[in-house]
């Protein structure tokens, strides 16, 4: 009885990893295979300026643009604020209110996607169109300003748990030498906690990447990179965003629906490179995610 | 109903072990060891830490065959039946060779849970038997007197001296051949400590102890036959009387002055 | 600059930042709660939507998400701790355990919406299952399988490795030791992850909008094969009518649902973890 005990418990976890495994190969192999037509039919052109599925053109750069200068956006939005606050909550909030603000910040993570989407439907994408005058606030500046609102909280917990880490005698140490909290935090905690708060930064530009509602819904999904390429305030289109638009309206097995495929793939490639790297270089041990 | 008392191991329990040697990924840690256990006597191994005696100890359990990269060759017969081979069962093997580790490690469960923890998952009980089971090994560890007002009590609330006799209560109640003790004492008051070894002694009426130590003056206090291992090799052994007053070797002699192994 | 003034500087700009952070957070809580409250009533909780969800309630809405939930984590659930458990006890190769890091990882990393997509070509059109709640379960289920596994996973490696050797050394199999001293803890970890991926699971949208769910009209679920409507999608649904009040209200207060429903989640998990931190093994 025991040994068969054994091999059914020993069976049922080897099941388990191997279906885990084998869902995680196919919904690569998947999207590679669907968009393999648009690879094989479509090839450079891919990477030109025009999308129209009615001319079969699918032309894909007015994506990348979007989801480039919308995540540049996000990140030099968030980064800056996202540090400080980080060296804030770990190095001038009193410890027992820390846990606090932490636990605030982190619920504030888990604020779903669609509702940041409707706050910036309310209220972002009015105030972006008053302040420039604008017919419509839905520009990749709006989602980028939202965008950037949400990766805060991962930065903010990532980066404060970085410099929180450091044992406290460098820090002790180092104003003993008289040195001003400026320069404690300059030349004593920063060396030691910058590649950690690196990885935190990355995390937070994985996420951004693939981000879908939020950003759908505002950043106005029109298929062009404007005129000069630096004027965000006007309407964009990212991948997530044609993908979240498009993919229920095209036929299944069209080129249209191969070509959304493509870029979903190019999607996952990018970001999975940027976690997998990010996981193996950092060798972050993360409790939760 | 009637309960299976312990056989006193006369005849059973032979345990040689002839050449053996294991390899930590390359590193030899025990080389070319031929030891004959003695029958109900405390058979003590000692040695300055790192010697191997630990792994020796581990291996007559299989116990390190979880450990990852370790290789073994020689044989080690119980009953008979080579042990290291690929397909003993070890599980059977454990249950007739106990072990009491270095620092007790109660489950978080209650204290007669504790005491039936490995028997019951060998047979199934009544809740009877089980209250015979408790009482009858807690008593043998003499610890039945301080705790059995409190039976259901988390056993993490118990001395650590005391958990270590629930420890073996535990390995008792599996109804063992053999008991190996892997440094019992190291973690215990002196108070603790003795208690520990005078139980040693009552309980090599009915088991053959295979005690590891380094604590030379412990091995004077209880044991009856003497292994002593530095460096991976079996260098002597010997009766107490002949291994203490008498040591053939440098280096023994060397180490029961100053614990210092100088092979 | 002196000493001083670049230390005063960097000290206004850290202020300053927390100054915005918080701001951001209270901006944040506080519409949420205020726009929110006005939509809510017993009524608003408790009836169908209608006129395309700018009138009535949203009780078709609620249960389609916690059903959503709920199949996830009864899909997701057995298969983590049993990967968990593996790749804890059984792998021993550290080039294995690399490739099931690699592969937890990259499947934590895929975007939300790849899964929808990967749902609709799979499930819905390879298997021709159909635009059901069964699919959208399942895909959701994929989604929060590497924070339960690794959640359970790192309850499991706190175990110290005593009590393993213990329990072995009692003639104990290798599945039983698992059985009585690792599984659980597995549970218990996993379960604290569970938590946390069913706070994710229930507010995404982008996964479940190709496949799980219809946007009117739709009532309990009959069979497995059916959509249903979810909280998340119905407040897309409403905010793409953004110029209707009535339906942003209606917005307002689903979101506001929503958001008590993660929390609920996430609160438990998070008292779980404070919990758990304080229990020695």
């Amino acid at each position: 009885m025991w040994a068969s005990q054994n091999k059914l418990g020993k069976g049922y976890v080897i099941a388990s990893t191997y279906v885990s495994i084998a869902i995680t190969l196919l919904i690569f192999s998947i999207l590679f295979c669907y968009s393999f037509q648009a690879f094989k039919e479509i090839g450079w052109r891919l990477f030109t300026h025009n999308w129209n599925p009615a001319t079969e053109e699918y032309g894909i750069l007015p994506m990348l643009y979007g989801t480039l200068s919308v995540t540049c956006i996000a990140l030099l939005i968030a980064v800056p604020i996202g540090v400080l606050t980080a060296i804030f909550t770990s190095e001038i909030v009193p410890k027992q209110y820390r846990l606090y603000i932490k636990s605030a910040i982190e619920l504030l993570a888990g604020i779903p996607s669609i509702v940041y989407g409707l706050i910036g439907i309310a209220f972002f994408s009015t105030w972006i169109s008053s302040w420039f005058d604008l017919a419509s606030g839905r520009t990749m500046l709006t989602a980028g300003i939202l965008l950037a609102i949400m990766i805060l909280p991962t930065i903010i917990t990532l980066s404060d748990d970085a410099l929180f880490n450091i044992p406290k005698k460098y820090k002790e140490a180092s104003k003993g030498l008289g040195f001003y909290s400026y320069e404690v935090i300059q030349k004593t905690i920063w060396p030691i906690a910058k590649k950690n708060i690196a990885g935190a930064i990355l995390l937070a530009l994985g996420r951004a990447l693939g981000e879908t509602m939020a950003v759908m819904l505002l950043v106005g999904s029109i298929d062009k990179i404007p005129d000069s390429f630096y004027k965000v305030i006007s309407p964009g289109q990212t991948i997530t965003s044609k993908l979240g638009r498009e993919v229920g309206e095209s036929a299944f097995g069209s080129l249209h629906f191969s070509a959304l495929n493509a870029i979903g793939f190019i999607l996952l490639l990018l970001v999975i490179t940027l976690t997998v790297f990010t996981q193996i270089y950092f060798r972050k041990k993360q409790e939760t995610l | 109903m009637k309960i299976e008392k312990n056989i006193p191991a006369q005849s059973l329990c032979d345990l040689t072990i002839s050449n053996l040697s294991v390899w930590f990924t390359d590193v030899e840690v025990l080389k070319n060891i031929s030891i004959n256990f003695k029958k109900n006597k405390v058979n003590c191994i000692i040695g300055p830490s790192g010697s191997g005696k630990s792994t020796l100890l581990r291996s007559l359990n299989r116990i390190n065959d979880d450990v990852h990269k370790i290789k073994t060759s020689g044989t080690i017969h119980f009953n008979n039946e080579n042990i290291l081979q690929k397909n003993q069962d070890v599980t059977k093997l454990r249950k007739n060779i106990g072990m009491v580790f270095q620092s007790p490690c109660v489950f978080p469960k209650s204290i007669s849970e504790n005491v039936t923890f490995g028997i019951q998952q060998l047979k199934k009980l009544s809740k009877a038997e089980k209250a015979i089971i408790v009482e009858e090994n807690l008593k043998k560890v003499s610890l039945w007197p301080e705790v059995h007002t409190r039976l259901n009590e988390s056993a993490n609330t118990l001395s650590i001296g005391q958990q270590q006799r629930l420890c073996i209560a535990r390995t008792l109640a599996v109804q063992p051949k053999i008991i190996l003790m892997d440094e019992p004492t190291s973690s215990l008051d002196p108070l603790s400590t003795r208690a520990i070894e005078n139980l040693m002694i009552t309980l090599k009426e009915t088991y053959t102890v295979i005690l590891v130590t380094h604590d030379i003056n412990q091995a004077k206090r209880v044991s009856d036959h003497v292994f002593f291992i530095c460096n991976g090799e079996l260098i002597e052994e010997g009766t107490k009387d002949h291994f203490f007053n008498a040591p053939q070797r440098e280096e023994t002699k060397e180490y029961l002055k100053d614990e210092a192994c100088i092979c | 600059m002196s000493r001083k003034v670049k230390n005063s500087l960097f000290k206004s700009s850290v202020y300053l930042a927390s100054f915005l952070s918080i701001s951001i957070l209270l901006f944040l809580i506080i519409t949420l709660i205020s726009k929110g409250i006005n939509a809510l009533s017993w009524q608003f909780l408790t009836s169908e939507s209608s006129n395309f969800g700018s009138q009535g309630g949203i009780i078709y809405q609620i249960i389609g998400s916690l059903l959503l939930t709920l199949s996830a984590a009864i899909i997701s659930f057995p298969l983590a701790l049993g990967m968990a458990i593996y790749k804890s006890e059984y792998i021993k190769r550290n080039l294995f355990q690399n490739i099931t890091n690699t592969l937890i990882y990259s499947l934590n990393g895929i975007p939300s919406i790849i899964f929808g997509i990967f749902g609709l070509i799979f499930f819905v059109n390879i298997l021709n299952m159909g635009i059901s709640w069964f699919v959208g379960g399942i895909i959701l289920a994929i989604m929060i399988l590497p924070t339960i596994t690794l959640s359970s996973y790192q309850s499991i490696i706190s175990i110290p490795i005593s009590y393993r050797e213990n329990a072995a050394s009692l003639g104990l199999t290798k599945w039983q030791v698992i059985h009585t001293i690792v599984l659980p803890r597995a549970i218990s970890g996993g379960f604290t992850g569970l938590l946390i991926g069913l706070a994710r699971a229930i507010g995404e949208t982008a996964p479940i909008m190709f496949i799980a769910t219809a946007f009117s009209g739709v009532t309990f679920p009959n069979s497995f094969l059916e959509p249903v409507s979810s909280l998340p999608t119905h407040i897309l649904a409403l905010a793409q009518q953004a110029t209707n009040p009535q339906a942003l209200q209606n917005a307002w207060g689903a979101s506001l649902v929503l958001i008590i429903l993660v929390f609920i989640f996430s609160i438990s998990a998070l008292i779980r973890r404070i919990h758990y931190s304080k229990v020695n093994y």
